[in-house]
């Protein structure tokens, strides 16, 4: 339908249609413009592993040399202010066999300055054992996630170091669904081996681990500590052992990707190597992980635009164009 | 007071705010003779005000387009609420069944609440009965482990004390340990208010000389006031009784660990939790001590100004389509 023009023409010409119009978006801006929406949010309990081997200085944060475990805490604080809020994390620390949950996920804008707090204070001499059987790790911090809210991701960050070595015959069993869990794996360190320092009570390096100090080979292929020493075990390859502890490489330590990426799919994680924080944060920030969580969001914006238009159209260009044509002639003119 | 802005790069759209400065609003009307017309003072005024109302219009909605908002601010406050550090024991023997409650079989106690599940349960009620307090949190075992930093969001204390449901415990209990690195959360922070370590714990362990002294002193020096919440153990004698008989440290270690707190000259309490009342007590306990206010930093959170904006450019918009309907248009 049209409008017939006698009507539009002096509605489009006066100003007053356009500051109603303008008055009444307005309102609708402060009063009707906040709506729910969907906001992908995430949900993760950040796992680190604080063994021994995460002291080893091959990881780079800034152009200078860092521990990986210190390189950890930097990626994870950096995901701390780059996942949206309204997402939650949570923190736990992994060393000898299990997964010590310290809080669990909470919102990390309003606690980000608890959160960062608290990850700078993780230590490696918060172990209570110094052990560091990784795959067991592993399985009970998929354990422990399955205990906390659902849709919660696991980000399990480590070096995959072994100690002392796993047999690769006899596995810890995994116990729980591949898959049901889901989350990250991720892959920490270099691939060279480097050696591990030992510290003094000051946290000053005193030496690095050598080696007749670790365990060399995994404590099956050492054979039963019976009545006689060394019994060898069913089933379990005992050649050559004075060799093979010779040729042992164990107190060096290098990112054992192969082993994260068995573990990864064993468990039905993924398996992602970091070497910079933006890898990190992009891993982290996959749709896959996401959980789409309501939140309000004010939508204001867009009534209080068209009324800027409105006012400018009513205020600015309607007074422009109605601007008095030159009804007085030069000839006409007084001369006042 | 300070005003930031989300978008700032909106705020360009102020120079169209000064276009209603320089034209003119009102509606023509035609007149023969301007000179005719006689200087008006009065006039010239609402011309001006009407020029400046229009531009502010403009002005107000742009601003409001922008985001502004005043920023989160800190603000000192003076209140009461203490500085708690919950200790909390996660040693083996927390995940074995509580002393206090009824056993219908006494062989079985598969099913019965675990110690290390009341303690938790009890330092939720407490934490959720006082919200104003600042809480710093530890697990000990072997180690202590830090959990939490001083802090006074409840909802990641909660997270905290929740997390311990969650897998064993983990091995030996070293109390002193504990208490000692409880202690140091104190080092070096202002005393801006009570301090009081809460430890949770059924109290198997043993202190030496060496120890003993140095928790006294540390207390001392950081004014730290000691409460228990003693956690009884199965078939445990429990921590204050007077039975005559052998009074053996290895019959009950937690009694010879209390008398030990006792001799403090620190404030030092405990509290039964098989005692219903015991946990109302300690919460109300926490206020008589708190005899002097405490200081503490309240952070304001940020507030968004722009429905201001929009509502003070209604007003002027109202305001001149008034003006505008009181307009002569003919002569």
């Amino acid at each position: 339908m049209r409008i017939p023009r006698r009507f539009a023409e002096p509605l489009l010409r006066a100003p007053w249609p356009w500051l109603l119009m303008a008055l009444v978006l307005l309102g609708s801006a402060i009063r009707y413009s906040t709506f729910r929406v969907t906001q992908d949010t995430y949900r993760y309990l950040f796992v680190v592993d604080i063994t021994q081997s995460m002291n080893v200085a091959d990881m780079e944060l800034g152009g200078i040399a860092a521990t990986r475990l210190e390189f950890v805490k930097s990626v994870i604080e950096t995901a701390f202010g780059s996942l949206p809020c309204g997402s939650e994390a949570g923190l736990a620390i992994f060393t000898a066999h299990r997964a010590f949950v310290m809080f669990t996920p909470v919102e990390i804008c309003e606690h980000y300055r608890a959160l960062s707090e608290m990850l700078e204070k993780v230590d490696w001499r918060m172990a209570w054992t110094a052990r560091s059987e990784v795959a067991k790790g592993l399985y009970s911090a998929i354990d422990a996630v399955g205990q906390i809210e659902p849709e919660t991701r696991l980000v399990f960050l480590t070096d995959g170091h072994e100690a002392p070595p796993a047999n690769q015959d006899i596995r810890p069993p995994f116990g729980a669904e591949p898959g049901a869990v889901t989350g990250l794996i991720c892959g920490i360190g270099g691939p060279v081996p480097g050696r591990i320092p030992h510290f003094n009570d000051a946290g000053n390096i005193v030496g690095y681990w050598s080696h007749d100090e670790v365990l060399q080979i995994d404590v099956y292929s050492l054979g039963r500590a019976a009545t006689e020493q060394g019994e060898a075990m069913v089933g379990i390859d005992m050649a050559n052992i004075a060799r093979r502890i010779m040729l042992g490489q164990e107190h060096l330590s290098s990112l054992q990707e192969d082993h994260l990426r068995e573990l990864a799919m064993q468990t039905g994680l993924d398996y992602v190597r970091v070497d910079s924080p933006s890898t990190f944060v992009e891993s982290l920030l996959d749709d896959k992980y996401a959980r789409r969580t309501p939140v309000l969001s004010d939508f204001g914006w867009i009534p209080a635009t068209l009324a800027f238009f409105c006012l400018i159209y009513g205020l600015v260009v309607v007074p422009w164009r109605s601007r008095p044509e030159s009804v007085i002639g030069p000839s006409l003119h007084l001369g006042y | 007071m300070k005003i930031a802005f989300l978008y700032p790069w909106v705020l360009f759209l102020l120079v169209l705010c000064a276009v209603p400065l320089f034209s003119r609003g009102a509606a023509v009307v035609r007149f023969s003779t301007l000179a005719l017309i006689p200087e008006d003072r009065i006039s010239t005024l609402i011309a001006v005000i009407l020029r400046l109302a229009r531009s502010a219009v403009l002005a107000f909605v742009a601003i409001g387009l922008s985001g502004p908002y005043l920023p989160e601010e800190a603000i000192e406050r003076i209140g009461e609420g203490a500085q708690i550090i919950l200790l909390l024991d996660r040693s083996r023997s927390m995940d074995q069944p509580f002393g206090g409650q009824p056993f219908k079989n006494p062989l079985i106690a598969g099913d019965a609440e675990a110690k290390g599940a009341v303690a938790r349960r009890l330092l939720s009620q407490f934490v959720a009965n006082r919200r104003n307090d600042k809480y710093g949190m530890l697990a000990f075992s072997t180690e202590p482990i830090q959990v939490l930093p001083l802090t006074d969001k409840t909802d990641i204390i909660l997270a905290a004390i929740n997390a311990g449901n969650i897998g064993h415990g983990l091995s030996e209990t070293d109390v002193g340990a504990g208490i000692i690195a409880a202690i140091k959360f104190f080092e070096g922070q202002p005393y801006t208010g009570s301090r009081v370590i809460m430890l949770v714990s059924d109290g198997g362990a043993r202190l030496n000389q060496l120890t003993r002294n140095h928790i006294a002193d540390m207390l001392q020096r950081y004014r730290v006031a000691l409460y228990w919440v003693y956690i009884r153990s199965r078939n445990s004698p429990g921590i204050v009784t007077t039975s005559p008989g052998e009074q053996s440290d290895d019959v009950a270690p937690a009694r010879v660990l209390h008398e030990y707190f006792q001799t403090l000259e620190t404030p030092y309490r405990v509290f039964d939790a098989e005692d219903p009342s015991a946990l109302a007590a300690a919460i109300s306990d926490v206020n008589e001590l708190q005899s002097l206010p405490i200081r503490y930093i309240d952070v304001v959170p940020r507030k968004q100004i722009a429905n201001w904006c929009f509502a003070a450019a209604m007003v002027l918009i109202t305001m001149l389509l008034i003006v505008e309907r009181a307009e002569i248009r003919r002569w």
